[in-house]
């Protein structure tokens, strides 16, 4: 993953802009939720002109102008005159395309882990003009994950099961940002031979790697007890079937390490 | 004809007691034959996830194939299947409209969405009949026509709910992919086969009569079938035992077209031994194509209508080859 998002950028160098990279970016459309995120926690929010339906948090970026839900309007993004988009190429690839095609600038900012997500927010800060609250948000979450790992350091690992959603069953791996989130909280994922980061899982591989805690991470709790074979999991038994919100755990963002925290109370007790 | 049957029932059971050994959990054999008993650290994955699972693969196999011998039989369309009547995107409509509308309900043991789903399917079969009727009869060529229609504008429909709800795309589209991954596949088991016996066991009794109907309606009429009624029946009977199927596992496609094909060009197309031989070939079918997805592709398998299609297919093409070539 990590090598396909350089290889996009490096790819991103190749393509003709129409114009030169600005020194700060005043008028950005955001179309991706976690990038939208990531530019008000840089400072960069006044500077957003347009984003999507979706991008919800922080709450003043439902009051900006919308190019899009999951299918960008190009038109109505081109209608907003922005320096450029920010985007994830791999959710957006199609759109970003278009979008270059008309002579856009299309940025793309994305981190698989916190390092990456800390390094993403200082190179918003310097693309944006605030690059010490860019430093200042990238140093946040660093804190955080290092206290976090302190706390965690030399407890046994109990190993977990994390379902993002039932029907399909979906989990993820170390791989993943959230999987990843987990480890360093100190959990054991017992999906970690996911062959990507998230995917899908079968049921009857649950019951056998018998998880000792099981984080959901969505709102279909209501019938968990007609799963076959549920009461007899090690984590039900237990107690220790946490249902978890996902938006602490679905965006790499600096609501990534609530993710964080709360996995390792889960994990470890306080 | 008996031990023919009583040949693909072993088969059946053969194939079922096979699934019991497949699976993403990777069991040794001596672990599933010791996950047979009672209180085993493995007697759930072995009893009540696999066994289940292949049996709710053979009823839905056994529905979907019995569901296509009769709309192909009724329709004298080789083209017909489960689906003709506009089954499988009223099933959609109903299951997405559930899935994003979030509503909750629960009727035995079964959520929203599949209750949704088999709603929409028998919405959508009634509409596609009633758009057919004209002056009491219901020509087969319009309910042909009629069944596409409402099938288009159910899936138009679908596709702008879709687009309109991005947050629920995963669940959506694994929906319409079909899946025997069901978490309470006991359950779904058995509210699905009475629905299969019944409506199946209905077509049964109309095997002589659909016979005769092959020769065409007003022959059938004359000598004696009561045709429109026969319609009326075999259609229900055929519409619900689909949509029962749909309803549990969500759209698995080519069973109920191949299956009744292949079965016809191997017993012949009189429907008394047509129909039972398809719906066991039918059940076992699905139970084996779930074998080949659970044993490929871990830890979640590849979805069972892409295995349908993907064996199913170039063998059907063999035989349809074999059968047809100039001796």
């Amino acid at each position: 993953m990590r090598w396909f998002a350089l290889a996009v950028l490096l790819a991103g160098c190749d393509a003709k802009p129409a114009a030169p990279p600005a020194e700060r970016y005043d008028r950005i459309v955001s179309i991706v939720p976690s990038v939208t995120e990531m530019l008000f926690a840089v400072g960069a929010g006044d500077q957003v002109v347009g984003v999507t339906t979706y991008c919800e948090h922080p709450p003043e970026a439902k009051a900006k102008e919308k190019v899009g839900d999951i299918v960008v309007n190009v038109e109505k993004v081109l209608a907003l005159r922005p320096e450029c988009v920010m985007s994830v190429e791999r959710m957006t690839r199609e759109t970003n395309r278009a979008l270059e095609k008309r002579g856009i600038r299309v940025v793309e900012i994305y981190g698989e882990s916190f390092e990456e997500i800390a390094a993403q927010l200082r190179r918003l800060g310097r693309l944006t003009g605030h690059p010490e609250r860019g430093e200042e948000a990238a140093r946040a979450i660093e804190a955080r994950v290092r206290a976090v790992e302190e706390r965690v350091k030399g407890k046994p690992a109990p190993s977990f099961f994390f379902e993002s959603s039932f029907d399909p069953l979906w989990s993820v791996s170390p791989r993943g940002y959230a999987g990843d989130a987990i480890r360093r909280a100190g959990g054991r994922n017992v999906m970690d031979d996911l062959p990507g980061a998230w995917g899908m899982v079968s049921w009857e591989v649950v019951l056998k790697r018998d998880p000792d805690v099981i984080f959901i991470a969505h709102g279909q709790t209501k019938d968990l007890a007609s799963r076959a074979g549920w009461a007899n999991l090690k984590a039900v038994r237990a107690g220790r079937v946490h249902v978890v919100p996902k938006e602490a755990f679905i965006y790499p963002t600096p609501r990534l390490a609530d993710g964080l925290e709360l996995a390792a109370r889960l994990l470890h007790g306080d | 004809m008996a031990t023919k049957l009583a040949a693909l029932a072993a088969i059946a059971v053969a194939l079922v007691a096979v699934s019991l050994f497949v699976g993403p959990a990777g069991l040794s054999p001596r672990e599933v034959v010791d996950g047979l008993r009672a209180g085993d650290r493995h007697h759930d994955i072995v009893v009540n996830v696999r066994l289940p699972r292949a049996l709710l693969a053979f009823v839905v196999g056994a529905a979907l194939a019995g569901s296509g011998a009769v709309f192909q039989g009724l329709f004298r369309n080789p083209l017909a299947d489960p689906f003709v009547v506009g089954i499988s995107g009223g099933a959609a409509l109903g299951a997405v409209a559930a899935i994003v509308s979030g509503v909750e309900v629960t009727v035995l043991g079964l959520g929203a969405v599949t209750l949704s789903a088999f709603a929409g399917a028998l919405g959508a079969a009634w509409l596609v009949w009633r758009l057919a009727a004209t002056g009491g009869r219901v020509p087969v060529t319009t309910l042909l026509l009629a069944g596409f229609a409402v099938g288009a504008f159910a899936s138009a429909a679908v596709s702008v709910m879709l687009l309109l709800n991005a947050r629920n795309w995963n669940e959506i589209l694994f929906w319409m992919m079909g899946s025997l991954e069901r978490a309470d596949a006991w359950n779904r088991v058995k509210v699905a086969v009475p629905f299969v016996v019944l409506s199946l066991g209905a077509v049964g009794v109309f095997a002589r009569d659909l016979n005769v109907m092959l020769l065409g309606e007003e022959p059938a009429q004359q000598l004696g079938v009561e045709v429109e009624r026969v319609k009326k029946v075999l259609l229900a009977a055929g519409a619900v035992s689909a949509a029962v199927a749909v309803a549990m596992v969500g759209i698995i496609g080519f069973v109920g077209l191949i299956v009744p094909h292949v079965v016809r060009l191997l017993v012949g197309p009189d429907h008394r031994v047509l129909l039972p031989v398809t719906v066991l070939a039918g059940g076992a079918f699905l139970v084996a194509a779930d074998l080949v997805s659970r044993a490929v592709l871990p830890p979640a398998g590849l979805p069972v209508g892409t295995v349908t299609a993907l064996a199913g297919a170039p063998f059907f093409i063999l035989l349809l080859r074999r059968r047809t070539a100039p001796r």
